[in-house]
């Protein structure tokens, strides 16, 4: 009981900071708030057994998804520790800035009608197909021991049943990535590694390789 | 300093520090004061004894006017920020400082954790990579990241990430060469647990090599000093021309 309503307690907290996100006019405080945002996120996948993805969750996506928008931040419209000052030079810029004529004051900006009912399209149907799932832990979910109608393991079953033995460690999330799927991890890898590159060669720094 | 030296310098330029060189010899301040007081300027506060610091506060701002007051420093910040558009990248404080050199060991040894006990226990090697990569930006937050880039070699960086796809890739094809498919772990005469675990090492130094070079090169921005005599050396090298730099 008391695990649910810390669930239901941070689902509000969830919902309230990308609702802040969404419409916050501070930029460098709607950064902080995505991220504390995400750290929901990631407590939230512990509560439903999924350490690993929390771990990402809270080091990709609090961490350094949150350092590359400041540092977007930084590099565009400029940072600053103080708040007056940030909000006289945007005042100044403001003069000749069409972006930010809406910009009367207040701490939000006013709600998109149209971006909003496209967000309502993508959101209901995805509601429903995240409501006709199994409840997490049900004895039907897919993510259970399953078996096919002629008592072959399902794949999820699969891995689950036979990572220890065929592998000779538990994890089986990490026996996917390595071991069952390895080729994918490989590709995604090269993906990873062309970034870095890329990145080096816009900059013009690929001397250094 | 006077509201008049500070209105004047509203209309000058950061790069012309001459006269203000020569306000401060007729001040009578040294070279040490400069220092010092530039250091508040920056950030609020005096730098420690560490040398590198000093350096790379110098370096961020090669402005050598004095300051007077604290109040003086403050106010001219904020009006050369309105002047010129340049802030100061970071907020460097003490606290965030002790705590970034406190934390970073731990990020990194839970990095190496997660990375090398990821088949028996939850995490991985993307997960610890990520975690490895993380304690640099930490110091990158905490430091600044120029200084952050100027300590870190970029050869070593890159070959992290080299180093790992090479060793990923080359696990895929040894494979292959020892009779089995691709990727196939079962083929090596060490146990599959110690395959992965290599696997997760090459995967780990990877991640790590490429996030931390992401965000620390993404930091530093297409036009830095080192930059420019890069590009140069490379123009010479190539001969091509420079019309972009």
């Amino acid at each position: 009981m008391m695990w649910l309503g810390l669930e239901f307690a941070l689902i509000l907290f969830v919902i309230a900071a990308a609702v802040f996100v969404a419409f916050a006019r501070d930029i460098v405080g709607a950064i902080v708030t995505f991220a504390a945002f995400t750290l929901g996120i990631a407590v939230i996948w512990v509560l439903l057994a999924a350490p690993d993805v929390a771990l990402i969750e809270a080091a990709v996506g609090a961490g350094v998804t949150s350092v590359l928008f400041l540092i977007t931040v930084m590099k565009t419209t400029g940072m600053s520790g103080e708040n007056e000052a940030t909000g006289a030079r945007r005042a100044e810029t403001d003069g000749g800035n069409t972006a930010d004529a809406d910009s009367d004051g207040g701490a939000f900006r006013p709600i998109n009608v149209p971006a909003l009912m496209m967000v309502g399209a993508l959101a209901i149907p995805l509601g429903y197909v995240v409501l006709s799932l199994e409840p997490v832990g049900a004895e039907n979910a897919p993510a259970v021991v399953e078996t096919y109608a002629d008592g072959e393991l399902t794949p999820y079953g699969h891995y689950i049943e036979n990572t220890l033995e065929e592998t000779g460690f538990p994890n089986a999330v990490v026996a996917v990535l390595v071991v069952y799927r390895g080729l994918d991890t490989l590709g995604e890898l090269i993906v990873a590694f062309a970034a870095a590159v890329s990145i080096l060669i816009v900059l013009e720094r690929e001397d250094i390789l | 300093m006077t509201g008049n030296d500070d209105a004047s310098r509203d209309v000058d330029d950061r790069g012309d520090g001459m006269d203000h060189e020569a306000a401060s010899r007729t001040d009578g301040g040294t070279d040490t004061d400069a220092d010092t007081a530039d250091g508040e300027d920056v950030h609020g506060y005096v730098p420690a004894d560490d040398p590198e610091e000093k350096e790379a506060v110098t370096e961020d701002n090669p402005r050598t006017d004095t300051q007077d007051t604290a109040e003086d420093a403050r106010s001219e910040r904020v009006t050369e920020e309105r002047v010129t558009g340049t802030t100061p990248t970071v907020v460097q404080s003490p606290v965030v400082k002790t705590v970034a050199r406190i934390l970073t060991p731990f990020v990194v040894a839970f990095g190496v954790y997660l990375t090398l006990f990821g088949t028996s226990l939850p995490g991985g090697a993307f997960q610890g990579g990520v975690m490895m990569a993380s304690a640099i930006v930490l110091i990158g937050l905490a430091f600044g990241f120029d200084p952050t880039r100027k300590w870190i070699d970029p050869r070593g960086l890159a070959g992290l990430f080299v180093l790992g796809a090479f060793l990923f890739g080359g696990i895929a094809v040894a494979a292959v060469v020892l009779g089995g498919a691709i990727l196939e772990l079962f083929v090596f005469p060490l146990s599959v647990e110690n395959m992965v675990k290599l696997v997760e090492v090459a995967i780990a130094a990877l991640v790590s090599g490429v996030i931390t070079g992401l965000v620390i090169w993404l930091a530093a921005g297409y036009e830095t000093a080192d930059h420019g005599e890069k590009a140069n050396k490379s123009e010479n090298e190539n001969g091509n021309g420079g019309d972009d730099a």
